[in-house]
């Protein structure tokens, strides 16, 4: 052991000249008891194929229901006998003509039932969505952190053309995204779109990690083999 | 804790962000400490990991002294006549990088491998930092030494 060590490490305990300010207990408390934010593991694709799968379950448990009701049968018995009233043909010739009348009272209320069913339809629909919308700008936000994190990662190594391959990964998967999101918008909702969305976003945060690998790799590499580091030379990359 | 804070972070400021984040994370994982005679050295790791997330946050490592390592370790400084104050301070004022490695070895008495892995770097430049840290210590404080013979 060196003289210098073994001097310090003798007095370790005298070394301790600094004390910190009073206010920094006081910010310590306080962040303590603040309330922690919610943070939602990255498994929720478990999660999410489970609750729209039970979204699907009760709406389909919903219509059913809504079909097989007693009280709809009432209303329905009453309805079609009184929805449609045959005019019995008296001669040839109105015979070929059948007329079937329809009260429209009746029809209006049968189309305010299907309208309410529609609505209980469209509001779990409308639930399981907002629900997968805040899933997926979570995902957005992890994506966006990552590439953060690499476009303030400095390289020394190399030239901005080595990783052309993981820049055209990722532009490839930004068109697919923004396909999907375009079906989504323009098309009736389908929950293979939003799995085909969330796999995206996990095939593109296995890319962005095969980048930071291949980056620190090459820095280590350059850094333990080369001679000093020229910061004026180091250069960042924009994906 | 404190004070390890300011010899690796340098700076009093940064030193009480680091100490803060530390003591929030050690409340929070409370829960796992078992044995709570082992609460010194247990907080005492976590504050050096958050210290080593800063520092590898901030630092890039340079290799441009691996190649001084065959000089001979002329340490024949008389360290006990420096007050440890001075030497304290003096710390603190290393670049950024080398106290950092200065601390862990001198101080905290890593070995330079924990010190690499920790950090990332090589073991060599782990080395070459702490000499690098030495000859900087030894040359501020050499007006402050009283050589003998």
């Amino acid at each position: 052991m060196d003289k210098l060590k073994k001097y310090v490490q003798q007095r370790t305990d005298d070394l301790n000249f600094d004390e910190p300010s009073p206010k920094l207990w006081g910010s310590i408390e306080a962040k303590i008891h603040q309330p922690k934010a919610k943070i939602i593991p990255l498994n929720i694709l478990q999660i999410s194929k489970w609750l729209a799968a039970a979204c699907i379950i009760a709406l389909a448990g919903l219509g059913v229901k809504s079909l097989l009701q007693p009280n709809n049968q009432k209303d329905l018995q009453p309805i079609a006998k009184q929805e449609i009233e045959v005019k019995q043909p008296e001669t040839v010739a109105d015979k070929k003509e059948v007329i079937v009348k329809t009260n429209p009272k009746v029809i209006s209320n049968k189309i305010e039932l299907l309208k309410s069913s529609q609505k209980k339809v469209n509001n779990h629909f409308y639930a399981a969505n907002e629900v997968l919308k805040e899933i997926d700008s979570r995902f957005v936000n992890i994506v966006a952190y990552q590439k953060g994190k690499i476009n303030n990662t400095p390289l020394f190594a190399e030239n901005a053309n080595y990783f052309a391959s993981f820049k055209e990964q990722m532009l490839l998967l930004d068109d697919d995204e923004k396909t999907i999101r375009k079906k989504i918008r323009t098309e009736e909702f389908n929950m293979e779109f939003f799995n085909a969305l969330i796999t995206i976003y996990q095939q593109k945060l296995d890319v962005l990690k095969s980048l930071q690998f291949e980056m620190n790799k090459l820095n280590n590499k350059y850094k333990q083999n080369r001679g000093p580091i020229d910061s004026t030379n180091s250069y960042f990359i924009n994906i | 804790m404190y004070n390890i804070c300011t010899r690796m972070m340098g700076n009093l400021a940064d030193a009480e962000d680091v100490l803060q984040e530390a003591f929030i994370s050690a409340f929070n994982n409370l829960h796992q400490l078992k044995d709570y005679s082992t609460f010194g050295g247990w907080l005492k790791r976590i504050v050096i990991n958050e210290c080593l997330k800063q520092t590898k946050k901030t630092v890039v490592w340079s290799s441009f002294e691996d190649n001084n390592l065959d000089l001979i370790d002329e340490d024949d400084g008389n360290w006990e006549s420096v007050s440890l104050q001075t030497i304290h301070t003096e710390i603190k004022n290393l670049p950024n990088g080398c106290r950092q490695i200065f601390t862990l070895y001198a101080i905290e008495d890593y070995s330079h491998k924990q010190i690499a892995s920790a950090l990332n770097i090589s073991e060599s430049t782990s080395k070459s930092q702490y000499h690098r840290a030495k000859t900087i210590l030894k040359q501020k404080l050499s007006k402050k030494m009283h050589h003998y013979g």
